[in-house]
């Protein structure tokens, strides 16, 4: 081929002698009809999944009214709760026949297992509700006796508490692996056990007496039942968070309630609770709800820390007068809750200090470290010590004092839990 | 309306098969596919003439989709449908000239790529500029420039040796 314009002669050539069937109008009109009705059904089609993949994604995805925990009707005096995950036959047997040798008095009848299963820290827990003799409704905690073979120990044995409003009950103590009563020699040996009702998806359990770098497993755990190692936790600095969520995608956890820790186990400090009724300068006053137990030199404290020390008690009208920790006449030992640094902390009518910090290797204090007290209703300095305060700034290395700033606020305080020991304490 | 519609795309459809099945023998070869590829591209002018009217540009729509449908059916064909070499269907040499340098330049055709083959149609049968073969076939002046280019030359080339390009087509034949 030469050029364009012979390739274009050339074309038009080979073009030419091509003409037109008959009845090509009726065919194109033909398709036409087909393509449009092939489109119809592409788009219907088209709608169709675009519908199912909407109607889809409300359904999997969070979308509309947050979840809500369903109250569960109570079953007479107990708790309506089934129990949660699988229940161990044998560990019902075994904890039943310990509550009715050991416990209130037996023979329990009714018994529902809220927990009976193997743990991991633990080796086993079981709660359990039932009547006992005189009909009263009770709630027990067992776990297993790490020195006897892992044999049941009936931990704590408690009235029911009110069965249409709980929603989650707790059992926190340093004395949950031993015999009964002993507690555990380790730092890490205070366990909290939470059951929630059901419908709780997720329980957290924090304690203010340690840092959360220090917790083992400070996750929250999915499910209505934990155990946990809150290594120096108490009752009063424990808070049970419970929490729900959707099983849509997307779906956001959901607070339900934020209760404190109960305690209670035997051998345990109990906190005897005081309302606020007057304040003068470093001193408050506290209505008790019951007094016999309390003492002078008792700890008052919130679940934030250590409030003050026990200085008067007027029996006739039930009230406590506790010195506040920044007050002159406050004074005790301390020591750092990382690195067990120690001193001694003093209140001056303004601040709080701690002084006559060793010095040395290891010896240092950093901001913002937690300082701890020791409980003299425990029976040891780390079992439920008692935030008293954090370092206000990294202590200079020549000198053997830093200023705290205590956790608890001092200014709004409406009630207080004053520490006493377990023999003097209200069973 | 819709009679009005269907008399004004029926009048279209008259006026233009003619010509464009000449595009389209041109473009396949082949009269039997040039006859699907118009009715093809005159149906999805006709499901779109509501909107063509409205828009204008029904002629450069109707030549965008001709070469389109052209160009997507050769790349659907190529996946499954293998050329044996240049296979002849046993087809003799015309006696006379002019019906051999038809039956040559059908061949040659037949050797281009599908875009070469739509720019080379383009261009100088439908004698459209750079510009307006680049908007038909979706692509730039240079695309176009090239595919032309690219075109003649094989072309040329085929026409240089046209006894060599016929024997290798016999023997495979």
């Amino acid at each position: 081929m030469p050029d364009p314009t012979e390739l274009r002669d050339g074309l038009i050539k080979l073009a030419e002698p091509v003409g037109p069937a008959e009845g090509y109008e009726l065919r194109i009109l033909r398709r036409a009809r087909r393509l449009r009705a092939r489109r119809r059904i592409a788009g219907a089609a088209g709608a169709a999944i675009c519908l199912a993949i909407l109607v889809s994604v409300f359904r999997l995805v969070a979308v509309g009214p947050a979840p809500h925990l369903v109250a569960v009707p109570p079953d007479g005096a107990l708790l309506g709760w089934s129990a949660a995950g699988d229940v161990n036959a044998d560990l019902v047997r075994e904890a039943t026949e310990v509550w009715d040798r050991t416990g209130s008095a037996g023979p329990h009848t009714a018994i529902r297992p809220l927990v009976a299963a193997h743990d991991r820290l633990l080796a086993s827990v079981v709660v359990l509700q039932g009547y006992d003799e005189h009909k009263a409704a009770r709630l027990a905690f067992f776990t297993s006796d790490t020195t006897a073979a892992n044999a049941l120990r009936l931990r704590a044995d408690r009235p029911m508490p009110d069965p249409t409003t709980t929603q989650v009950v707790s059992l926190v103590s340093p004395r949950l692996t031993g015999p009964a009563g002993v507690a555990g020699d380790a730092f890490w040996d205070t366990y909290a056990i939470a059951v929630a009702m059901p419908g709780v998806t997720a329980l957290e359990m924090s304690t203010t007496t340690v840092d959360e770098e220090l917790k083992q497993d400070p996750v929250t755990a999915n499910g209505r039942f934990v155990v946990r190692a809150l290594p120096s936790a108490t009752a009063e600095t424990t808070t049970v968070t419970g929490f729900i969520k959707s099983s849509k995608v997307l779906a956001q956890w959901k607070r339900v309630f934020a209760v404190p820790g109960d305690g209670g186990a035997a051998g345990d400090a109990q906190g005897v609770r005081g309302a606020v009724v007057s304040r003068s300068g470093q001193q408050i006053v506290v209505a008790l709800r019951e007094d016999g137990a309390v003492r002078p030199g008792q700890l008052a404290v919130v679940a934030e820390g250590l409030v003050g020390r026990v200085t008067t008690i007027d029996r006739a009208r039930r009230e406590a007068t506790i010195g506040l920790i920044t007050g002159a006449a406050f004074a005790g030992q301390a020591y750092t809750n990382i690195s067990n640094v120690p001193g001694s902390v003093r209140g001056t009518g303004e601040k709080l200090l701690m002084e006559h910090i060793p010095a040395g290797e290891k010896m240092d204090v950093y901001e913002g470290n937690r300082v701890l007290v020791a409980d003299p209703s425990q029976q040891g300095d780390q079992i439920g010590a008692i935030t008293i305060g954090r370092a206000a700034v990294t202590k200079p290395a020549d000198t053997d004092t830093v200023e705290l700033i205590p956790t608890a606020n001092l200014t709004d305080l409406r009630e207080v839990s004053i520490m006493t020991p377990f023999k003097s304490a209200a069973r | 309306m819709r009679d009005r519609d269907d008399e004004e795309v029926t009048a279209f459809v008259r006026a233009r098969y003619g010509s464009l099945l000449r595009t389209a023998y041109l473009l396949c070869g082949d009269q039997g596919k040039a006859e699907d590829l118009v009715q093809t591209t005159l149906a999805k002018t006709v499901v779109a003439w509501p909107r063509l009217q409205r828009s204008g540009g029904i002629e450069h729509y109707v030549r965008r989709v001709l070469f389109n449908t052209f160009v997507s059916s050769r790349r659907r064909r190529s996946w499954w449908e293998q050329p044996l070499g240049r296979l002849v269907e046993g087809r003799t040499r015309d006696e006379y000239v002019t019906v051999e340098q038809r039956d040559w330049l059908r061949r040659a055709l037949d050797g281009l790529s599908a875009r070469q083959r739509a720019a080379v149609v383009l261009r100088f049968y439908e004698d459209l500029s750079e510009q307006d073969t680049a908007e038909a076939l979706g692509c730039s002046v240079g695309t176009v420039k090239s595919l032309t280019s690219r075109g003649l030359q094989a072309l040329r080339t085929r026409w240089m040796e046209p006894d060599a390009a016929a024997e290798h087509e016999v023997r495979y034949a």
